[in-house]
């Protein structure tokens, strides 16, 4: 697998290691300058040895002389010149030690001094015996010392001084001509490579530029193609920063208000909408600048005329920190929308109005004739008369599904909140539903839990609902069967469960159950004669009321369908 | 004209456009409930009958060609003789809000269409009684 590194790691990498080159020439280049220094300092001392012992050795001649002179004359005055040159003689050796280097050139140095300590010590007893005896005792005292054979022996110690420095002083010149060289030949190559990275991170840097500026064109293209896209959008679309200051729009933004894009750009929500607008909106602004979503709907009229109807989402921008820093809006224009809604309304309205009217004199006349007030039918009659009434049962509720679904879906339904005791609403609607429970031998049996629970509902649609869930039950038992009713607490939720011993659920079924239309295909569903739309009227009222609707399985056979509401505060 | 508050319900006026109703509704009051039934089609004829028939008790469909419900309501609200009889509305538009509107306008109440017609005398009887305790 080929891993492809990133800008910045190579540039890093490069940058380093370059650094470290440049570190390493300029350790070897400093040590080579401090060896080259070393051997200067060396070669000067070396000279120094040496032109002092060659110093010394000439010295030492000049005592020679001196003696000689003495020796010769016996004069006081070249007495004191050989004792004087003597002493100078001794001091330069002494100074010669503090440059010499070589154990060998102690040794030889060492031996020299011994040397001319010897010699001078003859010297200084051929002078005294000149001083004490006279010119032929010193002559005789010279014969017996083997002077020459000393000044030999002198003359070869400073040449092996001499020899050895020298050679010393040429073995360190060559080694550092060959550290000179060593170095110079990597430092050359620490600049070829040093050289070579600065052309590997040239060449990457325009790689680099070459890729940001394709991604850029890119990004343009994109945002071009964004701006196609929003500008042909059938909404507005904007997005403006806390202080409400528009930062972006689509074209049908500049369209609705009517205004060019630069009287639009950087201008406040307030400025573009008006301030009758925008305070009728700004709770809305207040809570997406809070960090949540918001949505609503207002009339807007950009031409003070046609009053449209508009939906707006405001959906919050995030900086980093999770700080709100501005928000998206999109507005759709819902004016045609709530004409159709308004026209369905209508028609649903009228619809069931226009069915209700005969409706009312089929049923009237089928329950007169079943109920034997026009004279008594033949057995036959009496059945098909009773299939009568039951369908047109079944049709008037249709009809009240209907409108009740359509008021759900419009938000139309109105609700009367006030606070009840559950169990005793539950106990009403039983009592309603009796003669529908009698009429399928069921018998509902309820237990209203241990203690008063009270909500806060719509009464009425309540009582729909529970007695929804128990013609449900009622209509599914076996023939004799039972219904159990029960409310219990769950913390702070009441629950209202109604249980029968019918055949349950179908399991393809159990998805859809509560959608609106839903109905099973089984024959018993069928034979119930339901609307399929009782189930999801009853979600959408105790939806409203805050709380769930659903259905479990009973252990041992039938269906336990239920719904949990928040137990409200003491009146 | 008042009714009297102890009296026996007996003598009602319906007024509704649709016959084939006003024929199961009248059937419905007289032989389940034994009273007496007097119908009309429209509100022109019921307003031009109701101070000489004098009925305890007014059953008045909402929706009618011509004179509506209501306007019937107002123009015998109008006549001192005949501004005190309970009015029962018989309506099909039976939204909350519909129903609140019509109860609003001072009738004893307003019965949903389509009605039992074996509880539809019961039911005038109930409010009748209603009225008659408050």
């Amino acid at each position: 697998m080929r891993v492809r590194l990133s800008f910045d790691v190579k540039i890093n990498f490069i940058l380093g290691l370059g650094l470290a080159i440049l570190v390493a020439v300029g350790t070897l280049a400093y040590r080579s300058i401090d060896e080259l220094v070393d051997a200067s300092r060396y070669e000067g001392a070396a000279l120094i040895q040496i032109s002092r012992l060659e110093a010394f050795m000439a010295q030492v001649k000049r005592i020679e002389s001196a003696q000689r002179k003495y020796l010769l004359t016996g004069a006081a005055s070249d007495l004191s010149v050989f004792r004087a040159a003597r002493l100078e003689a001794g001091m330069d050796i002494r100074g010669m030690a503090g440059v010499i280097e070589t154990l060998d050139q102690r040794r030889i140095l060492r031996e020299l001094e011994r040397l001319a300590e010897e010699r001078m010590r003859r010297l200084d007893a051929t002078a005294d015996v000149r001083a004490r005896l006279g010119l032929d005792a010193a002559t005789r005292q010279i014969s017996a010392t083997a002077a020459e054979s000393l000044n030999r022996e002198m003359d070869s110690l400073a040449e092996q001084f001499r020899a050895r420095t020298l050679r010393s002083l040429r073995v360190r010149q060559e080694d550092t001509t060959l550290s000179a060289g060593t170095t110079g030949f990597l430092i050359a190559w620490g600049i070829v490579f040093a050289l070579t990275l600065l052309v590997w991170a040239m060449v990457v840097i325009h790689r680099h530029q070459a890729r940001r500026r394709a991604a850029e064109l890119a990004l343009r293209a994109s945002e071009m193609q964004l701006r196609l896209i929003t500008d042909a959008v059938p909404a507005l679309i904007g997005y403006a920063d806390r202080e409400g200051r528009m930062q972006f729009h689509n074209k049908p933004f500049e369209r609705w208000l009517a205004r060019p894009a630069e009287r639009l750009r950087g201008f406040t929500l307030r400025n573009l909408l008006g301030s009758e607008t925008y305070d009728r909106i700004e709770p809305h602004i207040a809570h997406v600048l809070a960090g949540q979503p918001a949505q609503f709907e207002f009339p807007f009229s950009s031409d003070g005329d046609r009053a449209a109807h508009f939906s707006a989402q405001l959906v919050p921008r995030e900086d980093a920190q999770g700080g709100v820093i501005g928000f998206y809006l999109l507005i759709t224009d819902i004016t045609a929308l709530k004409e159709v809604d308004r026209m369905k309304s209508e028609f649903v309205s009228t619809v069931s109005h226009e069915l209700r009217t005969p409706l009312t004199s089929i049923r009237g006349s089928l329950g007169l004739i079943a109920a034997g007030v026009t004279g008594v039918l033949p057995d036959k009659a009496r059945q098909l008369v009773a299939i009568a009434v039951e369908n047109c049962e079944r049709l008037v509720r249709l009809v009240n599904d209907i409108l009740d679904t359509e008021r759900m879906a419009s938000g139309k339904m109105d609700m009367k909140f006030e606070v009840i005791e559950l169990g005793k609403l539950v106990e009403r609607s039983i009592v309603a539903n009796e003669g529908f429970a009698a009429t399928h031998g069921a018998r509902v049996g309820f237990d209203a839990g241990p203690q008063q629970l009270l909500v806060r509902v719509d009464q009425d649609r309540l009582v729909q609902v529970v007695i929804n869930l128990l013609s449900n039950a009622c209509k599914f038992s076996a023939p004799g069967g039972r219904v159990d009713v029960a409310i219990i607490r769950r913390d702070k939720w009441a629950r209202l469960s109604v249980s029968d011993n019918g055949p349950g659920v179908p399991v393809n079924f159990r998805a859809q159950l509560f959608e609106r239309f839903a109905r099973s295909d089984s024959s018993d569903a069928r034979r119930a004669g339901g609307t399929g739309l009782g189930l999801s009227i009853c979600r959408g009222i105790i939806e409203r009321f805050g709380g769930t609707i659903a259905f479990e399985e009973r252990p041992g056979g039938g269906s336990t369908f239920y719904f949990e509401i928040p137990i409200a505060e003491q009146a | 004209m008042s009714a009297d508050k102890d009296e026996e319900l007996k003598k009602i006026m319906l007024v509704e456009d649709d016959a084939d109703i006003r024929t199961v509704a009248t059937m419905a009051l007289e032989m389940v409930g034994g009273m007496q039934v007097h119908a009309f089609g429209s509100g022109e004829e019921a307003i031009a009958a109701v101070a000489g028939l004098a009925p305890q008790l007014i059953m008045l469909d909402v929706m009618m060609p011509g004179m509506n419900g209501p306007e019937v309501l107002v123009r015998i609200r109008e006549r001192v003789e005949t501004a005190d009889i309970p009015v029962v509305f018989m309506t099909a538009k039976v939204q909350p809000e519909e129903v609140e509107r019509l109860r609003a306008l001072g009738v004893l109440d307003v019965v949903a269409k389509p009605f039992d017609p074996m509880t539809l005398a019961d039911t005038i009887k109930g409010l009748w009684a209603k009225r008659a305790r408050s």
